[in-house]
């Protein structure tokens, strides 16, 4: 017998039981269903309706109410129960039926789009290949292309800390405007750091800045209200500040945070933990995991695409699904053996056990300016900070 | 006679599940041999380089370099290794799993820094290497950005700046297109000639009568079946064909049909 058979089986064995939740009660003199009281109920039980109750219940009138049809309702057990298996019924036939027609209309999606499993492959190598131009920006000649990883990197730390204690809205605008500038100095196209920074940012930050507007989270001088459902919204001018200001620090720390990776290659970024003494073990793990993740989905992408020319576009999800826990598992298997390759090879040259890197970093007149100007804005923020509440 | 820099004696290996690899190797090699390893796939090739670089060690029989026996134990001496490493260098056949490193440059210089060369030295050695390979261009490249003959030099290059005395390759010029391949043989006849002894497991059998002195022949016995110098066993065909080194390759020349071993 077939699962979905079996299923309906069951199903529909559960809707004709459906009355035993009628019968029972009445038999034992049980009540009605334990929680499932309206207000009145409540009343009798507690002695009053809770305000929310109250509201909430006259929202919803259920189109089969108590499971039954109106005129049915007094014409005893046996009609009663029939009402319930044809309400469980309707219910079935309605859960069914939007599930049959959501999954005929995501079934359709994939089949346009090319699948889950494709879309997904695509958009990681798309993902890796947007990293890759990164680096191309990391080579240009700007500005801070040409500081010394280092001293860039306790810059814009510094320059976080700023943008972290800093209260004031006019000050953070003028951190990101900075940002701007710094972006502009370092060759990197406003367009692409102006719709990285202001399209992004808010998207992420919206829904964390958002609850802090209404005056139950921050109570204050209501700028706008507005009234549903008998509840009375309001919108501060406190609350406005403090997203304001929310919104504004994520978007100059982000847009710093953005600058140091787009104008330092990842690898660079990657040996600058050192100066944090972050072992070089872990750091050289890193680099070898950004190196082999490339290389990773060179095979996945063909392997896919093998299966592709073999048996087609993959309609059946659950075939696809197959395909991919095969893949997963073949994959793992080669960066299991790739792995000990690597290692063997690096024991071939001599590893030990503590990997010893070319440390080439030097420092010039450009890393001290930036140094002194982070310094500064530090310095600025704490002393502005002093006549702003 | 000078003493062999190795030298096997009734040498197996087998990997993980009994799977046998070498059964029973006699070999020596010389200080300044050019020694080819042919032999058809899953002969135990690539295991025998692997072995020779001490990356693993004989289950039976024993291996000796430059008189002293190989074992996980004396690898355990970190002067004995270190001395090993810098006199041993191994070209594996796929070039990703020796470019590890996020740069070609980084990648070049890890094996000299690793044995502890001068800062100085080993950037001398760097310019030398990328000049011989012709690399400038890539240094800071990552290797997922190169070619397959890309990756092969910078490879080559990673493991000549250690400068050691003996050169293993395995299928050095394997998927390469033929102006990659005269680079690497090149290569290759250029440090034999400085003294270097070069051993190379290949399918190549032009690169046989170019670069090796003596073959050696693996068969499916995980064993030699036969050495002579490259003029003797290239010239045998029947030899060759029996165990899947050639095939006869027919093509047209004008209007008559011809046929010789490929």
């Amino acid at each position: 017998m077939k699962l979905s058979t079996k299923l309906w089986i069951g199903l529909g064995g559960l809707a004709i039981l459906s009355p035993l939740g009628l019968m029972l009660p009445q038999l034992f003199k049980a009540g009605d269903a334990w929680g499932e009281w309206d207000p009145q109920k409540i009343k009798s039980l507690v002695g009053y309706v809770p305000k929310g109750m109250d509201k909430l219940s006259s929202l919803w009138k259920a189109p089969l109410s108590d499971y039954s049809f109106r005129p049915w309702q007094n014409l005893g057990i046996k009609h009663v129960s029939l009402a319930y298996i044809v309400s469980a019924v309707i219910g079935i036939a309605l859960c069914f039926g939007i599930a049959y027609l959501l999954g005929k209309y995501l079934a359709k999606k994939e089949t346009r789009r090319g699948g889950f499993i494709e879309r997904s492959i695509l958009g990681t190598i798309g993902f890796i290949q947007g990293t890759i131009s990164n680096d191309a920006m990391a080579a240009k000649r700007g500005f801070l292309q040409c500081t010394d990883p280092r001293y860039k990197s306790v810059s814009v730390f510094i320059i976080l800390c700023s943008i972290l204690i800093t209260n004031n809205a006019f000050v953070l605008g003028c951190f990101y405007l900075i940002a701007v500038l710094l972006s502009a100095a370092s060759l990197i196209n406003i367009g692409f750091f102006l719709k990285r920074t202001l399209l992004f940012v808010p998207l992420f930050s919206f829904f964390i800045v958002m609850p802090a507007i209404f005056g139950t989270v921050t109570p204050g001088d209501t700028v706008f209200s507005l009234t549903a459902f008998s509840n009375r919204i309001s919108i501060t001018r406190q609350g406005l500040d403090s997203a304001l200001i929310l919104f504004e620090r994520v978007l100059a720390s982000v847009s710093f945070a953005i600058l140091l990776v787009l104008t330092t290659r990842h690898h660079v970024l990657l040996k600058v933990l050192r100066i944090f003494k972050v072992p070089h073990v872990f750091v050289m793990t890193m680099s070898m995991c950004y190196r082999y993740i490339y290389l990773l989905l060179d095979i996945i992408q063909k392997t896919f695409l093998a299966v592709k020319s073999r048996v087609g576009f993959v309609r059946s999800g659950k075939t696809g699904r197959k395909i991919a826990t095969m893949n997963m598992a073949g994959l793992w298997l080669k960066s299991y053996r790739l792995q000990t390759q690597v290692f063997d090879a690096m024991l071939s040259r001599g590893y030990t056990g503590e990997p010893k890197v070319l440390e080439e970093f030097k420092a010039g007149a450009l890393d001290g300016v930036f140094l002194t100007f982070s310094l500064l804005a530090l310095a600025g923020t704490l002393w502005l900070n002093r006549f702003i509440h | 006679m000078a003493e062999p820099i190795y030298s096997l004696t009734d040498v197996s290996y087998s990997y993980p599940g009994n799977i046998p690899a070498l059964r029973g190797l006699n070999l020596s090699v010389n200080a300044n041999d050019r020694v080819a390893v042919i032999g058809a796939n899953g002969t135990g090739k690539s295991t025998l380089l692997t072995m020779l670089d001490a990356l693993i060690f004989p289950d039976a029989g024993t291996l000796r370099c430059w008189g002293r026996e190989l074992t996980p134990h004396s690898m355990n001496d970190a002067e004995f290794q270190q001395t090993f490493r810098k006199k041993v260098g191994f070209v594996f056949q796929n070039p990703d799993v020796q470019l590890f490193c996020p740069t070609v440059k980084e990648d070049i210089v890890f094996g000299p820094l690793q044995l502890g060369v001068p800062h100085e030295e080993i950037l001398r050695r760097l310019d030398g290497v990328v000049e011989r390979m012709r690399l400038s261009h890539l240094l800071e490249r990552s290797p997922h950005q190169l070619s397959v003959g890309e990756k092969k030099k910078a490879a080559i290059a990673s493991v000549l700046v250690i400068e050691p005395e003996v050169l293993l390759f395995d299928e050095p010029t394997a998927g390469l297109d033929p102006q990659t391949t005269r680079d690497i043989i090149a290569v290759i006849v250029d440090a034999h000639k400085t003294g270097k002894t070069v051993v190379m497991a290949t399918h190549d059998l032009h690169l046989v009568e170019e670069i090796a002195d003596v073959v050696h022949v693996f068969g499916d016995n995980r064993n030699i079946i036969r050495s002579g110098t490259p003029e003797e066993i290239l010239s045998d065909h029947e030899f060759l064909r029996e165990h899947n080194l050639v095939h006869i390759h027919v093509h047209r020349h004008l209007h008559a049909i011809h046929s010789h071993p490929h």
